[in-house]
């Protein structure tokens, strides 16, 4: 069968067709072509002619004509869409002319970049010219970072290196900063939270020294479709930006399908394992030589389906390379050799985390089976977009699992389809962040009176207070760096603290760092027994060691993942804003969290049956943050006080659920809690807090909101298949009247204000 | 409501990393401070004295950073070295410069300090209008850290200086003369182990930038008195080091440590100047560097007067009976230059037994061994009396 007749089949199987909740046709779009204008060095459309490229796809010529014109430009493009040419082309261009122009890419990974300047090179090479691209992170070798520094007409490195190696030595970097034309940001969808607000004060920062040397470089971002780009890139780069966002390549059809596994425990509310429903339409596609790729939510997944399924391409002589794992921090080598095997048809299948998500691409499917939502509407299209061919039709399969996330879209396909894909929100002003930059900032080039970092008018007394703490002296009309300390190196643009837990793998002989978590958020996943998940892989935490600011781990092999139970109280110190909504008052402010983790649980994957529990013994912890309250002054009319604390318990963990749809946050982002009597309101209240130091907008955001989380957590109780309320929905300690309860409560909020109104 | 600074100090109350104790800061007026000191010539330090330095000899001089010999005029000659508020990235500062130079009176230390870390662009423009009364900068380690920073400071404040075109790094010839003998060539053990004095209370160098850092908060001047010292200090140990160096080069003596005189073999070498290099070699006595020496000699030897060459190689057989390269070099000069294939052959054999012989060079000895065997085949002589040991 090909894949028309597969789908035929599927469409006429009841026992598919059950389970169905969409089945979306998304048309066919022919090429859009345009010409490259008149000026292009000769020697670059001859290069472009010869890789096969004769007429631009329309967006490539708009935005190599905004580019060269100097305007600053952000390109949004669905994946495989010709986009790294928008911005190559137009660089090559400006460097052939000008063969003392310099321009910086930056990647969010070391792979990414290794990617672009392979790319570059081969370019180069067919431009037979003199023109230097080179990569620089921390593999590149002392050596080599010399003429990196003296003679890269192209900078290939990533935000991190920007920070800590560049910008605080940027007197050796004389050459690349005096003659810098273009910024180039990808990927800038993968700045959003603490790595987007860091990014923006490390561009800060660049432009300054950029004016320092008396550059003006034209900024350059891509990003893939999210809701708001343009304000993304604006607020990254601080410019003023034009967009390209009509895409000219050309796609096929596409159908989209989503498929909720039955129902086997209604008491509990427990379905079939996507996994196993992923395994089977998996095994007819490539049995049926479908190319296809499957992308699971952890590497333990990845494992367990690639065993499967290489089983049934085994020939008679035990080969299954037609089937492949693609994980995270797999080689360009092995990638080639992957994209190679789809190429000739040699392979069939693909089983990958998320790792594929960033941009590398591995060549066109035919189908795309998601064993579980990945999380946002933005990262479902970027993977469905791996199967999807210029002139062929192809098919995404969307296999919901039972977390309550997967159920909700599963089941409001229409939230999927209509609902703009998720914004992408930073915030570079947060205070942690913006002191960290503004010291970086200060140790580069000392602040002259008057200037403003970043616009931010609080400037000059932040300067003085870094004055009061020793950091800093005015001298002249300058605030001079007066420490011995560099401050990049204490900074790590992936937290929002500078007191960050080390993570050390003591798997192997060596110990090895493989991240850091800052230390608000240790406690709750990096506590003694902790299951910790890296890049897929599953890891226990042996000793978390606060003091010294350690967690040290090895690997595992469960089949549990641990949540702890924090204790947490909370302190209102400011309320920015504040409504009534009938009887209930929201309220949007800055609170001081206080948080005990006291003990944590082991949770089944997908079952969510509580298995065990240990106890985890560490001091409380405190927070500044931002946070939004509902609370309910006059009460809760019929509700006892036990009562009101279930509804309560149970709105809280749906809050907990459905609010990251709408913030497009990761779950732990957020932290809701509620208390039945709180000391500032005196009332039954309702808590979301920015579980990040400082915070980054999201209670905001959500105090802005109003009623539509409410509407969709009643949408979601009520979708759940449980009679008196499951994990999924109303949280693990349900009690037979929480599901009723909850409901109750949320009926409740959503009368009163449509009554209002 | 909290106001920002309120929401600073709760950030830091929240953060160990920000207590720190906040200090009054005083604004200085005088700038920068500009102090000389003169050294007479009859100073003495140890086994060395400032008047020696008028004996130096200008190949010498010249020869510690492998340049051709010039005239040297110790008046053109600026000794510089800087105290630095930080070692690397572009917030740091030379906050302190200390030039030495010679004048009638003798030798004059001037020390350029910036009193307040507004001062840089002022103390740059005052090395700027210096620069050009100097012909040679002698610095030490400074081709690797002074000279860059200042550099990048001038490029800093756009200031555009001629710096003295000649420079001489005295860490590179100390190293090659004195690292086999000293485990530091620091210059404060230098001058204990070279010149036989030790500093007294000589300030930790790691010390500095926190000391200049609470001087410019508090203007306290107790707080420079060490950092000055040390500095002054260095200035003046520099021509000193001079003399001792080109002093050792001068030509060997019995009152030089065995080490040295094999480093000087060795540094004389690295300059192709074999006279001299086999003349120190050959003044090493027994002890630790006797074989290497007579190994180096032997090979300078080697390509003016062969058998004097194969005189030093039987006399570290003697000594050392299974050093395998003297086997092996002797079994060459048998083979090119005597022509005694027999003997050849037998210091072949003996190379092959030794254990450098069996791992280092076996392949090159078996190979040396298959041909010999050749031609002795060939010239006749038969198989029963070719090994003969
Ligand atoms: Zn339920």
């Amino acid at each position: 069968m090909n894949l028309i007749q597969i789908l035929e089949s599927w469409k006429n199987d009841p026992n598919v067709m059950d389970y169905v909740t969409c089945w979306q046709k998304i048309p066919a779009r022919p090429a859009v072509y345009a010409s490259w204008p008149e000026d292009m060095h000769p020697k670059l459309s001859d290069m472009l002619q010869e890789r096969g490229i004769r007429l631009p796809y329309s967006h490539q010529a708009e935005a190599f004509r905004l580019i060269s014109g100097g305007k600053d430009t952000v390109i949004v493009t669905p994946t495989a869409s010709g986009k790294s040419l928008c911005y190559q082309v137009p660089v090559l261009d400006a460097i052939l002319k000008d063969k003392d122009a310099r321009a910086l890419f930056l990647f969010p990974t070391k792979a990414l970049s290794a990617d672009q300047v392979t790319e570059l090179y081969s370019m180069i090479t067919a431009l037979d010219c003199d023109i230097k691209a080179y990569t620089y992170d921390g593999d590149t070798s002392v050596s080599a970072r010399k003429a990196v520094r003296s003679a890269g007409n192209i900078v290939v490195t990533n935000p991190d290196m920007l920070h800590s190696g560049i910008l605080p030595n940027h007197v050796k970097w004389v050459k690349l900063f005096e003659n810098l034309r273009y910024v180039v940001i990808d990927e800038i969808h993968t700045y959003r939270g603490i790595f987007g607000s860091h990014l923006t004060n490390v561009i800060r920062r660049l432009k300054r020294i950029c004016q320092f040397y008396g550059s003006d470089p034209v900024f350059v971002c891509c990003s893939a479709t999210i809701a708001n780009p343009l304000q993304l890139a604006e607020t990254i780069t601080g410019r003023r930006m034009s967009v390209v966002d009509k895409s000219g390549a050309p796609y096929g059809e596409r159908d989209m399908i989503f498929y909720n596994p039955p129902v086997v425990n209604k008491q509990l509310g427990i379905r079939k394992s996507a996994l196993t429903q992923a395994r089977m339409f998996a095994s007819v596609l490539i049995a049926n030589h479908v190319q296809t790729i499957v992308f699971a939510r952890s590497r333990l997944m990845v494992e367990v389906l690639l065993t499967y399924l290489k089983a049934i391409v085994r020939d008679p002589l035990g080969g299954s390379e037609r089937v492949r794992g693609y994980r995270g921090g797999y080689m360009p080598l092995e990638r080639r050799a992957i994209e190679k095997g789809l190429k000739n048809g040699s392979v069939t299948g693909v089983v990958s985390t998320n790792a594929l998500e960033l941009g590398v691409d591995i060549g066109s499917l035919e189908a795309c089976v998601l064993c579980g939502y990945p999380g946002t509407i933005a990262s479902t299209w970027q993977q469905a977009g791996r199967a999807g061919r210029r002139n062929s039709s192809s098919v995404t399969l969307f296999i919901a699992n039972s977390s309550p996330m997967d159920q909700f879209i599963v089941t409001h396909p229409e939230y999927f389809f209509e609902q703009s894909p998720e914004m992408a929100l930073v915030n570079p002003d947060n205070l942690y962040i913006f002191m960290s930059h503004l010291k970086c900032a200060a140790f580069e080039l000392p602040f002259e009176d008057g200037e403003e970092f970043g616009n931010v008018a609080t400037t000059e007394e932040a300067l003085s207070y870094l004055q009061e703490e020793g950091i800093l002296q005015h001298v002249a009309g300058r605030w001079h760096w007066s420490s011995e300390t560099f401050p990049a190196a204490d900074i790590s643009l992936r937290s929002a603290s500078n007191e960050n837990v080390i993570i050390v793998d003591t798997t192997g002989n060596d110990n090895r760092v493989i991240g850091e978590m800052d230390h608000f958020t240790a406690p709750m996943l990096l506590h003694d027994e902790a299951i910790y998940i890296h890049e897929g892989v599953q890891y226990q935490v042996e000793k978390l060691d606060l003091p010294m600011h350690k967690a040290f781990i090895k690997r595992t092999n469960v089949d549990y993942y641990t949540d702890a139970d924090m204790q947490v109280d909370v302190k209102v110190m400011d309320v920015f804003d504040e409504e009534e909504e009938g009887d209930r008052v929201d309220m949007f402010g800055e609170v001081l969290v206080n948080s005990l983790v006291t003990v944590f649980k082991k949770i089944k994957f997908d079952t969510h049956e509580n298995i065990g529990w240990g106890q985890i013994h560490l001091p409380e912890m405190t927070m500044h943050t931002q946070a939004v309250w509902y609370s309910w002054p006059k009460g809760l009319p019929g509700m006892n006080e036990g009562q009101i604390g279930r509804a309560l318990s149970g709105v809280t963990n749906l809050l907990a659920n459905v609010a990251p749809l709408f913030l497009m946050c990761d779950p732990r982002d957020i932290v809701t809690f509620y208390q039945v009597r709180q000391p500032f309101t005196n009332a039954p209240t309702l808590f979301l807090y920015d579980a990040i130091p400082g915070s980054m907008g999201l209670s905001e955001k959500m105090f802005h909101m109003k009623d539509e989380v409410f509407r969709q957590a009643l949408s979601m109780l009520d979708t759940c298949p449980c009679e008196t309320g499951c994990p999924s929905c109303v949280g693990p300690d349900s009690e037979p009247d929480s599901k009723e309860l909850t409901r109750r409560l949320l009926l409740s909020i959503l009368d009163k204000s449509e009554a209002v109104e | 409501m909290a106001d920002f600074r309120q929401k600073l100090k709760m950030m830091s109350s929240l953060s160990a990393d920000w207590n720190k104790p906040a200090e009054k800061p005083v604004v200085c007026e005088k700038t920068l401070d500009d102090t000389e000191t003169v050294f007479p010539y009859d100073t003495v330090y140890g086994r060395y004295s400032l008047e020696m330095f008028r004996d130096v000899s200008a190949r010498l001089f010249y020869g510690l950073n492998d340049l051709p010999e010039e005239p040297l005029d110790p008046e053109r000659l600026l000794f510089l070295d800087t105290e630095t508020t930080g070692l690397f990235g572009a917030a740091v500062q030379a906050f302190l410069v200390g030039l030495g130079y010679f004048r009638k009176d003798g030798f004059h230390v001037r020390q350029l300090l910036m009193r307040s870390l507004g001062a840089e662009e002022e103390l740059l423009n005052a090395l700027r209008d210096l620069f050009p009364s100097f012909d040679t900068v002698v610095t030490f380690n400074g081709k690797s850290f002074d000279i860059p920073l200042l550099e990048t400071r001038m490029v800093f404040h756009r200031i555009r200086a001629e710096f003295p075109e000649t420079h001489i790094d005295l860490i590179h010839p100390a190293r090659r003369i004195y690292k086999l003998r000293l485990e530091s060539c620091r210059l404060s053990n230098l001058e204990a182990r070279v010149f036989g004095v030790e500093r007294v209370d000589d300030l930790d160098g790691s010390l500095i930038p926190g000391r200049y850092f609470q001087f410019t908060r508090t203007g306290d001047d107790a707080l420079l008195t060490d950092i000055l010292d040390h500095n002054r200090q260095d200035i003046v140990s520099m021509p000193l080091l001079v003399c001792a160096m080109c002093q050792a080069l001068s030509g060997p003596t019995e009152a030089q440590p065995d080490a040295d005189l094999f480093s000087i073999g060795r540094y004389y070498m690295r300059q192709k100047n074999a006279d001299t290099a086999a003349d120190y070699f050959s003044n090493v006595p027994d002890g630790l560097w006797a074989l290497p020496a007579q190994w180096h000699r032997s090979l300078i030897l080697k390509k003016t007067d062969p058998a004097a060459a194969a005189a030093c190689w039987e006399e570290i057989l003697a000594r050392t009976p299974d050093y395998c390269p003297a086997m092996i070099e002797l079994s060459k000069y048998h083979e090119h230059t005597t022509r005694d294939i027999s003997a050849a052959y037998s210091y072949c054999l003996q190379a092959l037994d030794t254990n450098m012989g069996k791992y280092k060079y076996a392949g090159e000895l078996s190979a040396r061994k298959a041909r010999l065997e050749k031609k002795l085949f060939r010239s006749g002589n038969a198989k029963e009396d070719a090994p003969r040991k």
